[in-house]
């Protein structure tokens, strides 16, 4: 089920006034935000609900046993089975063909021809998600950092919670796990903030990455037909619509657990304000960069140790970080540039220069600050071209052709639909986002002490963009096919 | 929780008010524009409001729209003149304009339908179907036979509002319309001549598709026979006129000439008039197309003379003489 359909327009209300109809039976909510969740997920594909089950009855086992031994091999040994079973999963519905192919072409570069067994592999929507999700669990009670799960039905709810089921925000256990032991309330103030959160999410996803993904798709797809200026604004609207599409629908999971009563952590905090590289991935997916750094790159030594393992903890964690985006070159090569971008600040000791939000206490930026954003988000833009890419070849071309004499001439394309609309809208768009940067989500306050006529205007207003701007056909979250 | 579904409620039963209101807006700007959806809005508003009341009008797809002036007929016959012609379609949307006319406004004295080889053909959706938007809820035939086609979907059906939705063209006429921009006026009692010479359309036609046979669907047959049969009911004469066509054009269709004797037999069978200008020496003259299937002014002008003559000899019958 799409958020942004029609059926999750009928299937969120139903579910919400349920939950609070059950408010005094926190198992009963609790198995209904399962049985939810499942319906939700099987609205794609029933089969693969087999498949969460199965993970899910995994590690509640192994929570359930690691608790009960204290012999360290034995806990070791828990822990490698959940550590298998999950990413083998993940590996053999995500990894297998890459690797049978890859494995094929490096033998012929030898000049041992081998036949490819390629099987026509279905991805699960969100098992690279679910898994990560279900792996800091297993691992945060192999190191006592969290008590294993009370009982079976809050497990079940917390693995398939259907608001970040398949895109995450990726929840640390630490923080979701105990917010289904305790009673819920329901919260007036959270409930109108969640609303408000969906309403911004749906705005990002349905009218800017939407629209942009027109351009993007257009531009990306007959690229040896555009000129530097075109391939670069194909570049730049890819660059939003991803942003728009994955940002959206975190604050659409966000704002629906708030529904519920739940709290999920922050996923995105407005990235292309930032001022260099580090900052930025502070802000983009910080779901998975700090999944990464607590379970990969701490372990690793972190950016402890000589200059050498530093930089080679760097690369390992960018590039995995690549990978698990898909099986592809293109996804590790925007992994490896990204890590290249980062290093140099990692090493002069410079990846923590901004710490605090652009223009923390003036209305605009300096000049100084406008040239490093600018920078920034050109490199972003740039890595960005590897991740959209077909191929290794198509984004060294998309470059090369970008790169050329003619990035300074008027961008010219062929598309049906009015481009000055869209970019008035991406301006509104920007304009919203720079006003609310210091909340949570760009509208969390910024209309906070104008009167309730004003506020549901703008929120109505929102809502006729949406409605406006829409495309006639449902479209996928990019992020569903991680 | 009461508070947040009160305030709910209340927030969603406004936004549907607005909504209603604002589609309410649009629809009616849209209706009365000159240029929006090339003018096709326009008529569909003025037959929804009985504003048409003719002596004469003229049926047929944008070889009606782009060959018969009304000002012309009015001045050689004095027979006030409309023309209804629906550039893409065929008879059944045609057919819509004349259910809609007799069921808002005077029964003409006459129609004059201009047939050709796509008439009686069934497209697979709806031409330029902007011109349809501003009218879902003004009756109840617009969406029956809009349906047939799946333009439209629906929400766009029973969600006030959301079937503007990505219809750029449309909202920009909107606002143009609220600020008063200056826009073409696109035709002149529903005729609009091309100024044009002849241009690439046959060549690409060509390339796409080339003497091809179309086949002739019994039932539409058949309900075309049943309109004229009821306008004769209702004494409404009937004018069947094939319009020039380049010969270049003629030779598309390899069932071209069965097609025109259909319309032959069923004109000999409800015994009203079929005038075929199709075989005259000016279908072999490109100066007076712009394509092969339409004429262009100077074409116009001479095909005016042709069928003017044949015509005037009906219209003594039609007022009784």
């Amino acid at each position: 089920m799409l958020f942004n359909s029609i059926d999750f327009a009928i299937f969120l209300p139903i579910v919400f006034v349920l939950y609070w109809l059950l408010k005094s039976r926190l198992t009963a909510q609790n198995l209904l935000i399962a049985i939810s969740s499942y319906v939700f997920y099987g609205w794609w594909d029933w089969r693969f609900l087999f498949l969460i089950l199965f993970s899910t009855l995994i590690d509640y086992s192994v929570g359930f046993w690691m608790a009960k031994t204290e012999v360290s091999k034995h806990r070791k040994f828990l822990l490698w089975t959940s550590l298998i079973v999950n990413l083998g999963l993940l590996g053999f519905f995500k990894y297998y063909n890459f690797f049978i192919d890859n494995f094929v072409q490096a033998f012929s570069f030898f000049g041992v021809p081998l036949q490819p067994n390629s099987l026509n592999i279905i991805l699960p929507v969100g098992i690279s998600f679910y898994t990560f999700q279900t792996l800091s669990y297993t691992i945060d009670i192999y190191r006592g950092k969290l008590e294993p799960a009370k009982d079976f039905v809050s497990f079940a709810a917390f693995v398939s919670f259907f608001p970040q089921l398949v895109a995450g925000p990726i929840e640390r256990a630490t923080n979701l796990l105990p917010q289904f032991y305790t009673k819920r309330k329901f919260d007036y103030k959270q409930a109108v903030d969640g609303l408000r959160q969906i309403l911004w999410g749906l705005f990002k996803k349905m009218v800017i990455a939407d629209n942009c993904a027109v351009y993007a798709n257009l531009i990306f797809n007959n690229s040896e037909d555009y000129s530097g200026s075109t391939l670069a604004m194909g570049a730049v609207f890819f660059a939003f619509q991803i942003y728009g599409d994955f940002s959206g629908y975190s604050d659409i999971a966000i704002g629906t657990s708030r529904l519920f009563g739940f709290n999920l952590m922050k996923n995105f905090a407005f990235p292309y304000f930032s001022r260099d590289i580090a900052e930025f991935w502070r802000r983009w997916h910080i779901s998975l960069s700090t999944w990464f750094r607590d379970y990969l790159y701490i372990p690793l030594g972190g950016s402890r140790g000589d200059k050498g393992q530093q930089v080679r903890n760097v690369f390992i964690i960018f590039i995995v970080s690549g990978f698990w985006h898909g099986a592809n070159w293109t996804f590790i090569i925007w992994g490896l540039l990204n890590a290249m971008y980062f290093l140099p600040l990692l090493l002069l000791k410079k990846n923590r220069t901004f710490t605090n939000n652009i223009a923390e206490n003036t209305f605009l930026p300096n000049f100084k600050e406008i040239i490093q954003l600018v920078i920034t988000f050109g490199l972003t833009v740039i890595a960005w071209v590897f991740f959209r890419a077909e191929s290794l070849s198509h984004a060294i071309q998309f470059l090369v052709d970008m790169f050329s004499l003619d990035l300074f001439t008027l961008p010219v394309y062929t598309v049906r639909k009015l481009i000055y609309p869209i970019l008035i809208l991406l301006g509104f768009f920007i304009a919203i986002e720079w006003l609310g940067r210091r909340n949570n989500f760009a509208i969390e306050s910024i209309l906070n002490k104008l009167p309730l006529f004003l506020r549901w205007s703008f929120y109505g207003f929102l809502i006729f963009l949406i409605g406006m701007y829409m495309q006639t056909d449902e479209t996928p979250f990019i992020y569903f096919q991680f | 929780m009461k508070k947040f579904l009160i305030r709910a409620v209340l927030f969603f039963g406004i936004l549907t008010i607005v909504m209603v209101a604002t589609d309410f807006w649009i629809s009616n700007t849209l209706a009365k524009s000159e240029s929006y959806a090339m003018g096709d809005a326009k008529i569909w508003h003025d037959i929804l409001k009985g504003q048409i009341n003719e002596d004469l009008i003229i049926y047929g797809s944008s070889r009606a729209w782009r060959h018969f002036d009304p000002a012309y007929i009015e001045e050689q016959t004095g027979l006030r003149a409309y023309n209804f012609g629906v550039d893409g379609h065929s008879f059944d949307i045609q057919y819509l304009r004349h259910e809609l006319y007799l069921k808002y406004n005077k029964k003409p004295k006459m129609l004059v339908y201009s047939v050709d080889v796509n008439t009686l053909d069934m497209p697979k959706g709806l031409y330029n179907d902007d011109q349809f938007l501003p009218f879902f809820y003004a009756d109840t035939l617009f969406n029956s036979y809009t349906k047939k086609y799946k333009n439209f979907s629906f929400t766009d059906y029973n969600v006030p509002l959301l079937r503007y939705s990505g219809r750029e063209k449309a909202l920009t006429y909107f606002v143009k319309e609220v600020i008063h921009w200056p826009q073409e006026k696109t035709r002149t009692k529903g005729f609009a001549a091309h100024h044009g010479s002849w241009n690439t359309d046959f060549k690409e036609a060509s390339k796409k598709q080339q003497n091809y046979y179309k086949p002739i669907d019994k039932a539409r047959v058949k309900r075309f026979d049943q309109f004229l049969a009821d306008a004769k009911t209702i004494n409404i004469s009937v004018v069947l006129i094939y319009a020039p066509e380049h010969v270049l054009g003629q030779n598309f269709i390899k069932n071209r000439e069965e097609i025109i004797k259909v319309f032959d037999s069923l004109a000999h069978k409800n015994k009203i008039p079929f005038f075929d200008y199709s075989k005259d020496a000016m279908n072999s003259n490109k100066d007076y197309f712009y394509n092969s299937l339409h004429l262009n002014a100077k074409g116009v002008e001479e095909f005016n003379k042709l069928y003017i003559e044949d015509l005037k000899e009906i219209i003594p019958d039609i007022n009784g003489k």
